[in-house]
């Protein structure tokens, strides 16, 4: 049963199409667990719906445009009437324990590079075609820790598998947390599982422990 | 939970979807009429007779109505290069999806409105991540922005207030909340964006945003519960 929510403010950027594509990767992921979400993103699109049909100033369209689309619907062949299958390079087994985002962006999961951060934590960076936001696979070893960090801006984080927990409550598979700067948190894996995460920053993170201050000139954001 | 006691009486509302919403005082009068009458029906009925018969008549109807619409919509959010002309290839790729996709078009999911929406959001995501794309672009828009919900089977479905009723509803929000939605859904702006250019702060912003979606009773579960007046 998943906990944490993204606010509604989120959902609605996202269902407006306003927030970053990064961040909205981050929805996505979560609405892929999240059924209430799903209900609540359909509510909004039918306020965008409303919005366009009521709010939007028309604007007078070029004088063939239709012709142009019946022409050009004369001029293809019948549409496709499902979905062109995912990238062959995707791995069947990541297909079938992975949002399907989530799988799509990892492709083949041996060409991963992970990066050990501390001796329980490994990230690697997803390749993703944007130029804002950091998106990344954090793995935490089943009872590690992370170092203590504040926020430089948003971090999105879902989980993909097993828990983790910070003094605010136990995050588990599909949960939201949205971090903001001030917001200082030590997450760490439940004993049982490593936990597997996907997250979205717009901004480095910044360590606040002893530890962490000495490493923080070192934390830089790549999105890609 | 949301279900019957949000549908409004909307009975006299029957007519063209051109007809101007009359009656916004009685929107607060609720009932538990069944299958209310929904005046975007008249464009579901046209969606479904494009994608069952082809009808290209039908399909005329839906571009009369909706085309200019999509292009005030693509204007509303400039990017860089913005011409009219760009707009204008907006409004044949959303039209063009309108024909091809109208078989996955489900009115139990939605209503033609929404749906539309939805296509055209996708295309000008579309054309604004074109500037990125000498990046390989591992994710469709589709990917991102999921328009026809697979997920969730009808059965499923948790309803939803009527589009129509929303719609009307949208002329009742105070002018300082709907001037917030409509940066956020038809400019296409973040809040942070939107703070930024009607000179509020970010709080604020959200909150008002928060205070509309609570007014026209869209807010799903016990989200409905935890705005603050």
């Amino acid at each position: 049963m998943i906990q944490h929510h993204p606010d509604s403010t989120l959902l609605a950027e996202y269902a407006a199409g306003s927030m970053s594509v990064g961040q909205s990767m981050g929805i996505a992921v979560h609405l892929h667990f999240c059924e209430q979400c799903r209900a609540q993103v359909r509510a909004l699109n039918q306020l965008g719906g409303a919005m366009l049909d009521t709010q939007t100033p028309p604007a007078t369209v070029e004088a063939n445009a239709l012709d142009k689309i019946f022409n050009r619907i004369d001029g293809e062949a019948p549409p496709p009437v499902s979905k062109p299958a995912p990238a062959a390079s995707t791995s069947p087994r990541l297909k079938k324990t992975m949002p399907p985002l989530v799988a799509k962006l990892i492709g083949n999961p041996a060409e991963l590079k992970w990066q050990r951060l501390s001796p329980s934590m490994k990230m690697t960076n997803l390749a993703t075609g944007q130029s804002r936001c950091q998106v990344s696979l954090i793995k935490i070893a089943a009872g590690g820790r992370v170092l203590e960090h504040d926020h430089n801006g948003n971090e999105f984080t879902i989980v993909l598998k097993g828990a983790f927990s910070d003094h605010h409550g136990v995050y588990q598979a599909g949960d939201f947390l949205h971090n903001q700067p001030g917001e200082v948190h030590t997450p760490s894996a439940t004993a049982d599982t490593d936990c597997l995460c996907f997250t979205v920053l717009d901004a480095p993170l910044k360590f606040t422990g002893l530890l962490g201050r000495l490493i923080n000139p070192f934390v830089r954001l790549s999105p890609s | 939970m949301l279900a019957s006691s949000l549908r409004s009486n909307n009975v006299s509302s029957i007519g063209s979807p051109c007809d101007t919403h009359e009656q916004k005082t009685k929107q607060r009068e609720r009932s538990m009429t069944p299958e209310p009458t929904n005046r975007d029906d008249n464009w579901s009925l046209l969606l479904q007779r494009v994608a069952n018969q082809q009808d290209r008549k039908a399909f005329a109807e839906l571009f009369e109505h909706f085309a200019p619409l999509i292009k005030g919509f693509c204007l509303a959010k400039p990017v860089s290069n913005q011409s009219s002309s760009l707009a204008d290839e907006l409004v044949q790729e959303v039209m063009i999806k309108v024909w091809q996709k109208a078989g996955t078009f489900d009115p139990r999911k939605a209503s033609a409105s929404t749906w539309i929406y939805t296509l055209a959001r996708n295309c000008r995501i579309d054309l604004l991540r074109r500037g990125n794309r000498h990046v390989a672009q591992p994710l469709e828009t589709d990917d991102i922005w999921d328009t026809e919900d697979e997920a969730t089977p009808v059965t499923h479905l948790q309803r939803i207030r009527d589009a129509d009723v929303i719609k009307a509803a949208c002329s009742t929000l105070p002018p300082e909340q709907l001037k917030v939605i409509n940066k956020v859904f038809v400019e296409g702006k973040t809040h942070v964006e939107a703070a930024q250019e009607l000179s509020l702060p970010l709080g604020t912003v959200k909150s008002r945003v928060r205070l509309a979606l609570k007014k026209l009773e869209i807010l799903v579960g016990n989200r409905a519960n935890r705005v603050q007046q």
